[in-house]
């Protein structure tokens, strides 16, 4: 550390102040704001890129793939996420043991689920009983990610799905007229234009993204939430070095402003680049929200 | 069956709400130990979603007539309210809001009520409700055709007779299905 | 999209390190002082943590610390994230229908009322911790509970005035009661609830669970237990 913090009750409240902003706990908690970041940098594109596949299956001219997007798409719609986000790291993580367990141990003969045990050999268990914590909590975010991806997928999915409905029927006539079959008019024309329908949807759902970071204390992930409660909850003087009273009013009103920071950013970068995709385009992509 | 089924509602029923029964069945949990005692919390659901949202619909009204508003001050004040309960996640305002109350409650014992979830979670949920609301309302309100505004103008309509007659009507047209959408998403828990 | 199709197979057969299969990972909650918290360098401290590297040490095994809520400790032991829980759980018959316990490593100790006043209607609010024995005993004794889902919550809940007070473990509420400079203070009767503090392990697992007795009774007959038990807790600890 940069500071003398070897003995903070005799130092000035400055000093004090940096001092216990700085220590190990402080530090894991501005990880944990990291955490939050990653989540979304990670959860966004993937969302997009499941969206994408499932709009894509419910445009399908194959049935069963239509049926299958669109069931989905409505399926995870139609739950509320907290409900989501207890049963799919669960059903994730004993899924994925499932399957190791009857691959790599064939031989195991006693059943899984005794009483209330859930038991899988010890080559499935995931990640390794004698993996690192670190690695285990890499796994439990990764478990996150991956869920908060299924459910944003779906909703992209739905915009994608009215993107493409909405690309107008004259374009793609003119392209029929100009002799392009079924696929070349999918990928040329209706997949081109779309993202300029999909682009208010996907604003609004990156919003709500945001919003829903702090569900990562309900699947048991540390984050923000779990560390602003542990710090700024009391501390007596034999289990710190740092005492202080209850604090945790100025915790949660920092996590209200990072909050609050990161929307009205977002909100501007997405008004910029919404204005600039849409230019020369007759509308602009509140117009078109207001039309829906 | 059917008997101690309905003896158990009559247990558990309340039990969300304070009334019969305190101590869970410990031996012999039942699915109609499950469903009564899942209902019984459901009655919480309900109180906060209909009490929240009814409110909230009124509020939102004023703030999005505030926000349009001419006078700076209120504008900037309905925008910044607004912004704050859109603009940062429902559960770190449930949180923040009960250690402000509780603060609140230390200098001034009229909050004493605020820190129990019936009275705070509530007007967090007011709030949370009336500033989506607010927005849409707004939208709605700005959307509505300027034609319609000078004709009623032109006929010497009053501003509250204007309101009432056309801007009110029209703007719970142009919202009403973006609003029960939003309702929706609302009433399963976020 | 391409990412996560990449990754299925690598999460789902790929590398595995189980074949040490002498690591045991032992779950705690990391709030509760002296028993387990989190100190100023953000790591797992407390008498629970000295005890448990001992008795590891002790077992020749190998073991890592997981944190987790105390609320899911039971259901997360049960579902396998981590094999032991050790974090100051008194044995019970009811928590015994679930997991297994070790023998004890601490006596049944009292617990106790704190509030903000001497004069406190103890048949008013009272606040204790989800899912633990004292809430148990406050739901039964007619008092009303509110239940937290930290223990540090149930103190505030007591010095914010939302609960006339509260019942938890004795050791607990010790050192709060004295760093609160006479704020909080210890009002009507101990009580003795449970059969002691001990290790929750699966019920399936009953290899671990003999060796993790046979270390607890070689820290009993040697007396290190005791001196640990008066390291944290003082002399008026009751001792094996």
């Amino acid at each position: 550390m940069i500071f003398d913090c070897s003995s903070p009750d005799q130092l000035d409240r400055l000093m004090w102040s940096l001092c216990y902003l700085s220590n190990g706990k402080h530090i894991t908690f501005y990880y944990s704001i990291l955490k939050v970041l990653v989540l979304l940098a990670l959860a966004a594109p993937i969302s997009i890129g499941l969206g994408l596949f499932l709009a894509i299956l419910a445009k399908s001219d194959i049935s069963p793939l239509k049926l299958l997007g669109k069931f989905i798409i409505l399926i995870v719609r139609g739950i509320p996420d907290i409900a989501w986000f207890m049963f799919f790291v669960i059903a994730l993580d004993q899924g994925l043991e499932w399957v190791r367990h009857i691959t790599l141990c064939p031989d195991w003969t006693e059943p899984i689920r005794q009483g209330a045990d859930f038991l899988v050999c010890e080559k499935a268990k995931l990640p390794g009983n004698s993996s690192s914590e670190t690695i285990h909590e890499i796994y439990g975010f990764i478990l996150a990610i991956v869920t908060f991806s299924i459910i944003f997928g779906a909703f992209a999915g739905n915009i994608f799905y009215g993107a493409l409905e909405a690309v107008p029927k004259d374009q793609i006539e003119t392209a029929e007229a100009y002799g392009l079959n079924p696929r070349q008019i999918f990928w040329r024309i209706s997949f081109k234009q779309m993202w300029i329908y999909a682009l208010p949807g996907l604003s609004n759902l990156w919003m709500i993204l945001i919003k829903a970071t702090p569900l990562l204390f309900l699947l048991g992930i540390e984050d923000i939430v779990y560390w602003a409660r542990e710090l700024g909850g009391a501390k007596t003087p034999r289990f710190t070095e740092y005492p202080h009273g209850d604090w945790r009013l100025w915790y949660f009103l920092f996590l209200l402003i990072f909050y609050l920071t990161l929307t009205k950013l977002s909100e501007k970068v997405l008004d910029k680049l919404t204005r600039k995709l849409t230019y020369g385009m007759g509308f602009s992509g509140e117009n078109f929200l207001q039309r829906q | 069956m059917i008997l101690t089924c309905l003896e158990i509602i009559q247990d558990y029923g309340l039990r969300s709400i304070g009334l019969g029964e305190r101590v869970l069945p410990k031996t012999d949990i039942t699915i109609c130990h499950q469903a009564t005692l899942i209902g019984s919390g459901m009655l919480w659901n309900i109180y906060f979603g209909v009490l929240a949202l009814i409110l909230g619909f009124f509020f939102a009204i004023l703030l999005s007539l505030g926000r349009r508003s001419d006078h700076q001050i209120v504008s900037y004040l309905c925008d910044t309210f607004i912004l704050i309960f859109r603009g940062t996640p429902l559960f770190i305002q449930f949180f923040f809001a009960y250690f402000l109350f509780l603060s609140l409650k230390k200098a001034f014992p009229v909050f004493d009520p605020f820190t129990s979830a019936w009275l705070g979670a509530l007007i967090i949920l007011f709030f949370n409700t009336s500033a989506y609301s607010a927005n849409i309302f707004y939208g709605a309100l700005v959307a509505i055709p300027r034609g319609e505004i000078d004709a009623s103008d032109s006929f010497g309509m009053s501003n509250w007779q204007k309101f009432r007659s056309i801007e009110f009507r029209q703007m719970l047209r142009l919202a009403w299905h973006i609003l029960m959408r939003q309702y929706l998403c609302f009433m399963l828990p976020h | 999209m391409r990412n996560i199709f990449f990754m299925i197979p690598v999460i789902l057969l790929g590398y595995s390190t189980a074949f040490a299969g002498d690591t045991i990972r032992m779950g705690t909650e990391g709030a509760y002082p002296p028993y387990n918290y989190i100190d100023d360098d953000g790591n797992l401290a407390g008498f629970e943590i000295i005890l448990g590297n001992e008795l590891c040490a002790r077992a020749n095994l190998t073991c890592e610390w997981v944190k987790n809520d105390w609320d899911s400790i039971i259901p997360n032991l049960v579902s396998g994230n981590y094999d032991t829980i050790i974090a100051g759980m008194s044995i019970t018959a009811e928590r015994d229908k679930v997991i297994d316990f070790t023998q004890n490593y601490m006596l049944p100790r009292p617990s106790a009322y704190v509030a903000a006043s001497e004069d406190v209607d103890l048949s008013g609010v009272i606040s204790a911790q989800t899912a633990t024995l004292q809430a148990g005993y406050i739901a039964e004794s007619g008092s009303t509970l509110i239940e937290f889902a930290t223990p540090d919550e149930t103190i505030s809940a007591v010095s914010d005035g939302e609960a006339d007070a509260v019942f938890a473990d004795y050791d607990y509420l010790a050192p709060i009661v004295e760093a609160s400079n006479g704020d909080l203070m210890f009002v009507g009767d101990q009580v003795v609830l449970g059969l002691g503090t001990g290790m929750g392990i699966r019920e399936s697992d009953t290899e671990l669970k003999a060796k993790f007795n046979q270390a607890i009774t070689s820290m009993k007959e040697d007396g290190s237990l005791n001196k640990l038990l008066i390291e944290w807790f003082g002399e008026g600890i009751l001792t094996y």
